[in-house]
């Protein structure tokens, strides 16, 4: 128990004598974690919104604008009956007036004083998992509804989708290669930090081995204080991801309701725990990584 | 010692507490540090180990406390072969050994109860108990009252015997000392050796080297003299010191390190 206390001074004592150099350590890894973190938000948020928007309607159907509200349900009647459709649902053009309007929030009301004319009415088609699986079937689908006579548009958001999915897989892996960029930082970081320790306590080492003390009680305390540093950098950058998030939540208070979200998706707790041993691990590593090639410890 | 994790040396009044067996050491091919040397050492006594300049004798004390090994020969502690211990074993095998350099070998930046009470942490002593020890040496070393001060602040004389405390408090059964009084003033030196003196009085071996025949004369101890890496002379060749310790203990005695 006394040598465990003894190894916890030491490592605190290395951090004392030399605060400048760990501050520096530190504010480094801070700033490559925060990148690393705030990235890792993003495409979070990305992943989130990419999935609430496959999951509405899969084809919008328009209706010309001369079409009259029997139209709609005669429409509405004939689309359901039909193989690989779920269930339909129409949307008068009051509704999507007042469904544009909710989308912009608190700006609402410039939709609202527009003419119902400007909204044409429309399906809401849902499809089978099935079909929904199926491009091929879907673009059949939407090309014979496209046909129908009262008909005057059908949108099946292919592309967009298409599109979307592959910004949030570059999303996810831009995340994931900062990530590792990150962690190769961190040791990097803490592998000097640990080699400017044990240069400048070269003398103390000496002295501690002739009086028989064994490696691991020599350097364990730099590997404490590796860990620490990065800990502590992960820690703060976690802070100013939250700070960040926040701040910028003021600014898109606006905008969210109209991407469909009403707030950014922060990290969980359990993710926000393994961010903070991951970088405490990069840590032991980088100063294992110093310690090994330092024949002296 | 039956296991390479042994916390001590065995101290047997019977046997040497170091025997070198035909020990070469050689840094380089056509020189050797030491050549086919074989010495005992005997527990409580105060060995010199004489000779100029390259003569061998920081190498030998380098063998004693296993800092190198020896390219052919034996190194025996307490009847043990310690010749090729694994590191670790060499670990534990130092805390049973005080080591006084020329140098001093201090670490400026700490305090003097820090430097002093170093081979008590390494031994696994609560912070109270290191404190109170190192105290208690200091002031044996005529250095009471000065232990919150740094190392790299004290005069020549006052570092050395920082460095004899530390090589002391941890109760060693073995004492090295390589050219101890080097750096010293005569007053300074005198208060060493008287020091060292009283640890062998004590149970202590110290196995002390130097160049200092001044010093050797007027204090005869057993002497073993080295020469380009040979032993060309041993007077006598049982201290008085020795002989009494042998005649008065009749058992033998086990002093361990607290480690």
């Amino acid at each position: 128990m006394h040598r465990v206390v003894h190894i916890l001074r030491r490592t605190l004592d290395g951090i004392r004598r030399r605060p400048w150099l760990h501050l520096l350590s530190v504010v480094t890894l801070a700033a490559a974690f925060t990148s690393f973190a705030a990235t890792y938000t993003a495409a979070l948020n990305l992943d989130n919104l990419v999935a609430r928007w496959v999951g509405t309607a899969e084809l919008t159907v328009y209706l010309r604008q001369d079409a009259t509200a029997d139209d709609l349900i005669r429409l509405a009647e004939a689309v359901s009956s039909t193989e690989g459709v779920a269930r339909v649902e129409p949307v008068t053009p009051t509704l999507a007036r007042e469904g544009f309007a909710e989308g912009l929030g608190s700006h609402g009301e410039l939709a609202r004083g527009l003419p119902e004319a400007a909204f044409p009415a429309s399906l809401e088609v849902h499809l089978t998992e099935r079909l929904s699986r199926d491009q091929r079937g879907r673009n059949d689908l939407a090309a014979r509804l496209a046909e129908v006579e009262m008909v005057g548009d059908v949108e099946a958001y292919d592309g967009w989708f298409e599109r979307l999915s592959a910004i949030s897989l570059v999303g996810r892996l831009s995340a994931w290669g900062l990530g590792l960029v990150a962690l190769v930082v961190a040791m990097l970081v803490v592998a000097a930090s640990v080699r400017a320790g044990v240069s400048s306590r070269r003398r103390e080492i000496e002295v501690l081995r002739f009086v028989g003390a064994t490696d691991r009680y020599v350097r364990l305390p730099f590997m404490l204080e590796g860990a620490l540093e990065a800990a502590l950098a992960m820690g703060i950058a976690l802070i100013v991801l939250q700070l960040g998030i926040g701040w910028f939540e003021g600014f898109a208070v606006d905008v969210l309701p109209l991407l469909g979200a009403e707030s950014i998706a922060r990290p969980g707790g359990m993710t926000l725990l393994v961010l903070l041993l991951g970088g405490a691990a990069a840590g032991i590593f980088g100063s294992r990584l110093s310690l090994r090639r330092l024949e002296e410890v | 010692m039956t296991s390479s994790r042994t916390r001590g040396i065995e101290v047997d009044s019977r046997l040497p507490i170091v025997r070198l067996l035909r020990v070469s050491r050689f840094y380089r091919p056509d020189r050797p540090a030491l050549f086919d040397l074989s010495l005992d050492v005997h527990p409580g006594e105060v060995l010199y180990v004489a000779g100029a300049s390259g003569a061998g004798k920081s190498t030998l004390l380098r063998l004693l406390h296993l800092t190198e090994t020896p390219d052919t020969g034996t190194i025996l502690f307490g009847g043990h072969d310690v010749t090729s211990l694994k590191r670790s074993a060499v670990a534990f095998m130092r805390r049973s050994m005080g080591m006084i350099f020329q140098d001093f070998r201090l670490v400026d930046d700490l305090s003097v109860t820090a430097n002093v009470g170093l081979p008590l942490e390494i031994a696994g002593l609560g912070g109270r108990e290191i404190t109170r020890r190192s105290e208690a040496m200091l002031e044996r070393v005529g250095l009471s009252g000065r232990g919150d001060e740094l190392a790299g602040g004290l005069s020549g004389g006052e570092q050395q015997r920082v460095a004899i405390a530390r090589a002391l408090v941890g109760r060693p059964s073995l004492v090295l000392a390589d050219e101890p009084t080097g750096n010293l003033d005569a007053y300074s030196a005198d208060l060493v050796l008287d020091l060292l003196e009283s640890v062998a009085s004590a149970g202590s071996t110290v196995v002390l080297a130097t160049h200092d025949r001044l010093l050797m004369s007027a204090r005869p101890q057993r002497t073993v003299a080295l020469d380009r890496g040979r032993l060309v002379g041993a007077s006598p060749t049982e201290s008085r010191r020795r002989r009494r310790h042998r005649e008065a203990t009749a058992d033998d005695r086990r002093i361990e390190n607290t480690g």
